[in-house]
């Protein structure tokens, strides 16, 4: 048995930019069990829990991005004060100019971070120019807590939501650790009126917290990292060296790859929360189940989608100026959203896909039609068409969303299509027998209905403490086990 | 109902704490060996613990086991190939002289490249190729298969294959004699095979191998265009016929009906200079090296003259942790015997294999074996009197390969094998450096015994 080096200990508390905080890191055990303890004791004073939370949120972020810590606190500062201005400011047209600037400041932070040097990417290939790129670290967590700043002076200036009155509720807000990193987007107004509230959660609460976080660690590092890491990410590395069915099965493991990473971690944050006794609305509602596009939008990152509604397509004049308007819209709401995601042709392409996608799905819901492929007497069998086919779009977006270079994503297609030796099939299987054990495992867990979920769900409710403990222990074993273990290299395809 | 309208707050401090309790005393007992053995040990107290000693370092094996003389045909430096058959016929030196004088003579200089996926795809061997030729001349790719899986990453030219049905090492239900890369393809129906070349050093010579057919074989070659019949006996174990020669090759076509004919590949090349032949199985650990009879190598080498052979395996030899081989030396040792009865007198150069990674406590590290093998293929080219190049130690030796995935400039694939289109680049490179360096070695070395 060896004791704890004190040296250790206390370095493990400091920033470490290649070991960044995450949900799936072991030290965030600790952390959260610690808080918890203080939280349990310290929850009935309202004012010591709100200075409490907000001083582990801003940890919790330096423990992620080192003193990056600062810009949130920067912005919270500066959209307080702002957003108090524009609700203090009567004359519309003041208003309306506090709410620019409030814009400008608050995107072009994110844009200097985010795109410079995608800019910079564009001058040197167009122009004549040799700009160096800037060696910029992406501060985490920008691009959501942008738009969370973005919708709160909005609604301000709206005349929807009063501002907060004081500054530690809204840094305590757009700080709030569990949904800092990968979201979801928390509006304020469904937020904010929860931090007084004294907090209190029942037996229900409970269980639904430690199935949504069980549910987070299962998709998140069983699933997602394991087929990602076995078999995902070698593929997508070099695509021409891997036949089409290599590729063509790559795309379906990164489909389930996405999916559980993001829905997993949002449903970790979204289950913490609820441990604190805080409601965020759900991020993602098995969106490979959809029949359209339109319809994946609504399941898949949902406070995205409904964000850019709120924020930038009715704005934009919605469906309310006409069909082509309409259309024109839709695409440039997509596009945003793709460049939302990441500077670069690949992630514009794809979020343009989508937007000519949605638009075309409303084009011919124009014609009354509600599917592209109807078939004949049996609604059932159309529907199941459907789901496929959208799957197979997104699929094709997926493509794009992952490569780094449009030449990649070429060259994964080009194979798909020209190169696919479905002969080789038995030997891919066998060679990666658990990768592809856990990926048909996870289609199914996604398949299945919201009332068999809702069963399982309440199992976990109904179990005892003792039980919920020792369930809570096995998910954190089996994770640990899984993210300890070693790579799988079937000899005979890889080398 | 009263439980319903208590606050429940703590519940979910029971619940991780009971984990993290549970992991703590985990982290302080071993596992119990036998059926668990397949767990890992869980520690998650390991960041922070004091430890034991220093984490155990790559024991390399005894220096010695790497022969180093003062002077003659070994070099001090590990990094220079080290000929160990340098007082016999085939040593390596005859193939230095020969790169040396054929720009004056005009005699061509071929070598033989056979490894596995490390070279697959002619990236490396590519770059090789074209370091030789740009100083030695030569205008070609050499030896290419009618049909390749992996025909997109050629850099040189565009392959378009139809109607081929293909044999290889892992499927060759009527044991064909296969060529020497481990394909033998059958036209089906209507074959086609389509060659663009994509760079400026275009080939002047185009010529089909093909294997023992009864009956004779008919090829339409369309070359920049303009088409042409051949029809030609095909009764030798390898034939050589000549689809196209004297003008520069923009682009070939091949299409032939002769559903008996076996056709080993074709060959694009020009009348002088250096010509690399990338001879690559996927997955071949140089077992599947043995499959290729010594009568072919003898055929083949009836046109092609070898002046260099070269044997790099490795990476699907290694097995986790393991620091003997003796199957693998038996292998290689088979495969240098039938080369040598194959090829004739003819140099053989063992390249070791690369550097490559393994996830040690979630890190990935120089796998604890690589040293071993590199040791072993150094031993396999000593009791065979050929020439050894330490490619591993020349990469930069441990770690290596953690640097080239995860540095700034990323030239390794993610599964810390594999290179990509810069490591390929700088592989090949460095290959070319070391032989350059290692023939000046040699010339100087001899030119001081005189």
């Amino acid at each position: 048995m060896q004791g704890i080096d004190l040296h250790k200990l206390l370095d493990a508390l400091l920033y470490h930019e290649k070991d960044p905080l995450l949900f799936n890191s072991s030290f965030f055990l600790f952390f959260f069990g610690f808080f918890l303890l203080i939280y349990v004791i310290g929850y009935r004073f309202s004012t010591l829990r709100i200075y409490l939370l907000t001083l582990f949120s801003l940890y919790f972020f330096y423990k992620t991005c080192g003193w990056y810590v600062g810009f949130i606190l920067l912005s919270a500062v500066f959209d307080y004060n702002i957003s108090n201005l524009i609700y203090k400011t009567e004359n519309k047209s003041s208003k309306k100019l506090l709410l620019v600037g409030s814009v400008i400041l608050n995107l072009g932070l994110l844009f200097y971070f985010k795109y410079t040097n995608f800019f910079i990417g564009i001058l040197n290939d167009f122009g004549s120019h040799n700009i160096n790129y800037l060696k910029l670290a992406l501060p985490v967590g920008i691009s959501f807590y942008t738009f969370e700043n973005l919708s709160y002076t909005i609604d301000v200036y709206r005349g929807e939501f009063k501002p907060v009155k004081k500054f530690i509720d809204y840094l305590f807000f757009l700080s709030f650790f569990p949904k800092l990193m990968m979201g979801p987007i928390v509006r304020a107004s469904d937020f904010i009126p929860q931090i007084n509230r004294e907090p209190f959660i029942s037996e229900k609460q409970v269980g639904e917290g430690l199935y949504l976080i069980t549910a987070g660690i299962v998709k998140k590092v069983i699933i997602s990292d394991f087929i990602n890491a076995n078999y995902v990410i070698n593929i997508f590395d070099n695509p021409s060296t891997h036949t089409g069915l290599e590729c063509l099965m790559a795309v379906y493991g990164y489909a389930m790859v996405i999916y559980c990473d993001f829905s997993g971690y949002s449903d970790i944050a979204i289950g913490i929360a609820k441990w604190m006794g805080f409601d965020i609305n759900i991020n993602f509602l098995s969106p490979y189940q959809s029949a359209s596009i339109a319809e994946f939008w609504r399941r898949w990152h949902i406070s995205l989608s409904s964000w850019l509604k709120d924020y930038v397509y009715i704005p934009l004049g919605g469906n309310r100026k006409g069909s082509f308007n309409t259309y024109k819209n839709l695409f440039i709401t997509m596009l945003i959203g793709g460049f939302w995601h990441g500077a670069s042709w690949n992630f514009l392409f794809w979020g343009g896909l989508h937007g000519i996608a949605l638009a075309v799905e409303r084009l011919r819901n124009s014609f009354g039609r509600k599917h592209l492929l109807v078939l004949p007497y049996s609604p059932k069998a159309t529907k199941v068409a459907a789901i496929i086919l959208t799957f197979h779009f997104v699929c094709l977006g997926w493509i794009f969303f992952r490569c780094d270079t449009f030449a990649d994503s070429w060259m994964m297609l080009k194979q798909i299509t020209t190169n696919l030796q479905p002969k080789l099939l038995r030997s891919l299987l066998q060679g990666y027998l658990p990768v592809f054990i856990l990926l048909t495992i996870g289609f199914i867990l996604h398949a299945i209905n919201e009332k068999t979920e809702n069963k399982f769900k309440q199992l976990i409710i109904n179990m005892p403490l003792p039980l919920k403990m020792f369930y809570f222990f096995i998910c954190i074993y089996i994770a640990i086990q899984l993210k300890q273990a070693d790579i799988i290299k079937p000899i005979y395809l890889q080398f | 109902m009263m439980t319903k309208s208590k606050n429940k707050l703590w519940q979910p401090f029971m619940i991780v704490g009971y984990a993290i309790v549970l992991l703590f005393i985990l982290s302080f007992f071993k596992l119990p060996t036998g059926s668990l053995n397949s767990l890992e040990k869980i520690d998650i107290l390991a960041d922070i613990k004091k430890t034991p000693a220093q984490p155990k370092p790559i024991i390399p094996p005894k220096k010695d086991s790497f022969v180093q003389l003062n002077n003659g045909p070994i070099p001090k430096d590990s990094t220079l190939i080290a000929d160990y058959g340098y007082d016999a016929d085939d040593a390596i030196g005859t193939f230095y002289k020969k790169l040396d004088s054929t720009k004056n003579d005009g005699k061509k200089v071929r070598i033989a490249y056979f490894g596995d996926s490390f070279i697959e795809g002619d990236e490396i061997t590519d770059e090789i190729r074209l370091q030789l030729q740009s100083l030695f001349g030569g205008n070609g790719i050499g030896f290419l298969p009618v049909q390749s899986s992996v025909s997109a990453l050629y850099t040189q030219l565009n392959i378009k294959s139809s109607n081929w049905i293909e044999y290889n090492f892992r499927e060759n239900p009527y044991k064909y004699p296969l060529g020497p890369s481990g394909h033998l393809f059958y036209p089906y129906i209507d074959a086609e095979v389509e060659y663009v070349p994509k760079t400026n050093w275009l080939p002047t010579e185009a010529k089909l191998y093909s294997g023992k057919s009864a009956v004779k074989g008919t090829v339409r070659t369309t070359v920049n265009g303009k088409s042409a019949a051949i029809t030609f006996n095909s009764n030798q174990l390898v034939n050589e016929n000549i689809l196209s020669s004297g003008t520069p090759i923009n682009n070939i076509k091949i299409n032939t009906k002769s559903e008996d004919l076996p056709i080993y590949g074709i060959s694009l090349e020009g009348n002088k200079g250096v010509y690399l032949d990338n001879y690559s199985f996927r997955g071949n650990t140089s077992i599947l090296t043995q499959q290729i009879s010594k009568d072919i190598m003898a055929g083949l080498n009836n046109y092609l003259h070898y002046d260099l052979i070269i044997v790099h395996y490795g990476i699907n030899a290694v097995e986790h942790d393991k620091q003997t081989f003796p199957w693998f030396e038996t292998s290689m040792n088979t495969v240098i015997r039938n080369m040598r009865k194959g090829f004739g007198s003819v140099p053989i150069l063992v390249v070791s294999t690369s550097d490559m990674g393994y996830k040690y406590n979630g890190k990935y590290a120089t796998e604890k074996g690589i040293p071993y093998l590199v040791a072993t293929q150094n031993k396999i080219a000593r009791t065979n009197k050929v020439a050894f190049w330490n490619l591993y130690e020349a990469m930069g030796g441990e770690n290596t390969i953690t640097k080239w995935v995860e540095g700034d400039t990323v030239f390794a694939a993610k599964d810390y094998i594999h290179m990509n289109v810069k490591g390929a680049k700088k592989v090949g490179d460095l290959f070319f450096d070391k032989l350059m360096a290692s023939k000046n070695y040699y010339m100087n070395s001899i030119s001081k015994h005189k």
